[in-house]
């Protein structure tokens, strides 16, 4: 019986292992899919609002997945943080905040995956999310919300 | 995810015993570094659990308040650090830590040429690399010196480790790199690998709820950068175990009548999509 929780304890560990250069390479991937939008110019801007659609690149597929494409553009809020201006979205509060909208083609299915932030413009404080407003307004007509 | 995140929220009353502590710390921590929650909220609880750690682990040893390597090999116990917000640092290079850190990053400029020059200045200044060598870390001046920031870590001087913080504390802010640090906690593991801190943690288990299984991806193999092997090579990522990357297997047809309740079970991981895989791989990774 002791061994094999032992056995379960290292199984652990080692997948954890695993899972560290599993995180470095999403790590990877983030910065040259980062670097390469801001290095293009890749970062529309339409009233404020940041837009970077992904369309073609080595790392296409990985950004298909959700928490991958999130991860990038908190990446990206980051960087852009102290270069860019902030805009006032919300009706009701006067603060500053850096909207951003990320929209990743599936090859396979012909559909874009779209993500929206709306983070502060300063670090280590957070703004609320307004972003299905936003999207209607920006001419996603047909849209599914998966949850 | 948000779930994962939302996690230390309804542990927090129950908060006793180690392991809940440890998943609340992850939850915690994962929604600070998603900017989830603003920095007081994170320090409102962080004071919490800050207490609780100190009450129910050993008091750090003398002389290593950053939770530099564990005290022996049944040495599984949590610490309060300050932790830098290099990504990975302890199971990565310096370089490589600093370089992928968004905070790094966005102060340097880092997808220019000019910004990864400031960086090895940066490191240069702290002593790291030869001068002659700052021009750009991954060019031939390797083969005749691999500096320190270029080693893994776990291969670095014990003396540049502990003097990290003051040299980065010394010199960052010449680049506007303030708040290098922030209040979090790490988790030994013995002699099996280096501590590991609250956002490496969340930080790899983030990327098994992600791309365990559902996509290819190459990960880097340690040792061959520097000509450790003829290229950098890498391996294509495999999960193993029960909830592993599906392979193009026929098994379930090999099973006899009497063991249907075994082929259906078969069939039904064999089905299950890539996150349903790719949690039960990060609930593995937890397991105490």
């Amino acid at each position: 019986m002791e061994s094999s929780l032992a056995d379960i304890w290292t199984c652990s560990i080692a997948r954890l292992r695993e899972a560290i250069d599993l995180a470095k390479s999403v790590h990877q991937a983030i910065i040259r899919t980062g670097s390469s939008i801001i290095d293009k110019n890749d970062l529309r801007t339409i009233k404020g609002h940041r837009i970077v659609q992904l369309k073609q690149g080595p790392d296409l597929t990985l950004f298909t997945h959700p928490g991958i494409l999130f991860r990038l553009g908190l990446w990206l809020t980051e960087v852009l943080r102290d270069r860019v201006k902030g805009v006032i979205v919300s009706k009701r509060s006067k603060k500053k905040s850096l909207p951003l909208i990320l929209a990743c083609l599936d090859e396979q299915d012909r559909t874009y995956l779209v993500i929206g932030l709306n983070e502060s413009i300063d670090f280590g404080d957070v703004r609320k999310k307004y972003v299905l407003h936003a999207f209607r307004n920006y001419g996603f007509e047909r849209l599914t919300v998966s949850q | 995810m948000t779930s994962f995140g939302k996690l230390h929220v309804s542990l927090a009353p129950f908060s006793v015993n180690p392991p809940i502590i440890r998943l609340a710390i992850l939850g915690l921590t994962n929604q600070y570094i998603q900017c989830r929650i603003s920095r007081s909220e994170y320090e409102k609880y962080h004071s919490v659990y800050h207490d609780e750690v100190s009450r129910l682990n050993p008091p750090p040893p003398v002389g290593d308040t950053y939770g530099l390597a564990a005290t022996s090999a049944d040495d599984m116990s949590l610490r309060t650090t300050d932790e830098l917000r290099f990504e990975l640092f302890r199971h990565w290079t310096l370089y490589d830590a600093m370089f992928h850190s968004s905070y790094v990053a966005g102060k340097m400029g880092i997808w220019k040429e000019q910004g990864r020059k400031r960086l090895t200045g940066l490191l240069a200044k702290m002593g790291y690399v030869h001068d002659a060598c700052a021009a750009h870390p991954s060019d031939i001046c390797h083969s005749f010196s691999i500096p320190q920031t270029q080693q893994l870590y776990a291969h670095m001087d014990m003396d540049l480790k502990r003097q990290l913080r003051d040299k980065l504390d010394a010199i960052a802010p010449e680049y506007g790199m303030i708040e290098l640090t922030y209040p979090s906690f790490v988790r030994c593991y013995g002699y099996h690998m280096q501590p590991l801190s609250a956002a490496d943690a969340v930080d790899a288990l983030n990327a098994l709820l992600d791309v365990a299984t559902g996509v290819r991806i190459e990960v880097e193999l340690d040792g061959t950068r520097n000509g450790g092997e003829w290229f950098g090579g890498g391996r294509v990522w495999h999960a193993a175990g029960r909830w592993g990357t599906p392979e193009a297997k026929a098994t379930a047809t090999m099973h006899d009548s009497n063991q249907d309740e075994h082929v259906e079970e078969a069939r039904v991981e064999e089905c299950a999509s890539w996150p349903v895989r790719n949690f039960w791989n990060a609930f593995d990774a937890l397991e105490e």
